[in-house]
């Protein structure tokens, strides 16, 4: 080809000055936006340190109050149980079943329905 | 000493004023408008030539050719050195170029009739190697502009059929017809003018 870049085309004076005008505005804009973003950043950058004493407050709080499971709580607990279910029972032997008594529809129903 | 900066960068090679131009922190901005002067001094005339083969029109392949430079600012932290610059202006401007010839829906006779064998094509490479830069350009700029833009993008950045119908969003077949008759009427007017020397 007698010339290698045969669609290459030169622009005019006019349209090259007109490109770097609008060039050099968007380098300008672009310069200053991210300016604005540097400084926005600045702004905050104190809410970090504090942000983290926040978190750092919450999570040490909930460690606290979080209760250790170790064998001796399960054994309390177990524990805990019985003495709940022996109480259950004492108040049944207990009441004989008193109020039972005004409920018309429960008046068939004798002791026995009841395997204390 | 502003001068011995400028001449220092003038040296330097694409991918680093492409670095220079990614830079946005203030101190780099002149230094920034110094890379985009060179690299539009250096391949201003590859996308406008290119943007012109494409959309046709000189007043949009000028408009079309700003896009081009403001999408290469805004870009510039994108480009990876390796890529190389020639190809990567070359892609930016023909997506551009597309784009903006969409935007004007300038196909609307888009015919999809069987496109004839490759056999012009090595005819065709004979009648660019022998013909003016100038010769080459008047006949493009004659072609409708589906043949133009679909030739463009297969000489110049020698695409592929598939790629340029990607590129045009247009069938396989319809892109085969427009190089097909692109290739017969560029050889027919080079020809021509050829044959008047």
């Amino acid at each position: 080809m007698s010339d290698k870049n045969w669609f290459e085309e030169k622009p005019t004076d006019g349209l090259s000055s007109q490109i770097q005008r609008a060039a050099e505005h968007e380098l300008e804009r672009r310069g200053r936006l991210s300016q604005t973003e540097r400084r926005r950043l600045l702004d905050f950058a104190w809410l970090t340190p504090l942000a983290f004493a926040a978190l750092a407050g919450i999570w040490f709080t909930w460690r606290n109050d979080k209760t250790e499971t170790t064998d001796s709580s399960i054994a309390d607990l177990e524990l805990l149980a019985i003495e709940v279910a022996d109480i259950d029972l004492l108040v049944d032997a207990d009441s004989d079943y008193e109020f039972f008594d005004d409920l018309d529809v429960l008046e068939e129903i004798t002791d026995e329905d009841f395997n204390v | 000493m502003h001068r011995h900066r400028d001449s220092e960068i003038q040296a330097l090679g694409d991918d680093a004023l492409m670095k220079l131009l990614a830079d946005e922190s203030p101190e780099g901005l002149t230094t920034a408008k110094t890379a985009f002067r060179i690299l539009f001094e250096r391949h201003g005339g590859l996308v406008l030539g290119y943007c012109t083969r494409i959309v046709g029109d000189k007043a949009l392949a000028e408009d079309t050719a700003q896009d081009v430079w403001m999408k290469v600012i805004k870009s510039a932290k994108q480009y990876e050195a390796r890529a190389q610059l020639r190809p990567w202006l070359l892609t930016l401007t023909r997506n551009t170029s597309l784009n903006a010839l969409r935007d004007r829906r300038d196909w609307s006779e888009l015919d999809t009739e069987e496109a004839g064998d490759d056999s012009h094509a090595s005819t065709l490479k004979l009648l660019l190697d022998k013909s003016e830069s100038n010769q080459i350009r008047i006949a493009l700029q004659q072609l409708p502009a589906p043949q133009r833009t679909a030739l463009s993008l297969f000489l110049i950045e020698e695409l592929s059929y598939e790629e340029i119908a990607q590129a045009m969003a247009l069938k396989l077949s319809t892109i085969k017809t427009h190089i097909h008759r692109g290739r017969l009427a560029l050889i027919a007017t080079l020809s021509e003018s050829g044959g008047r020397k």
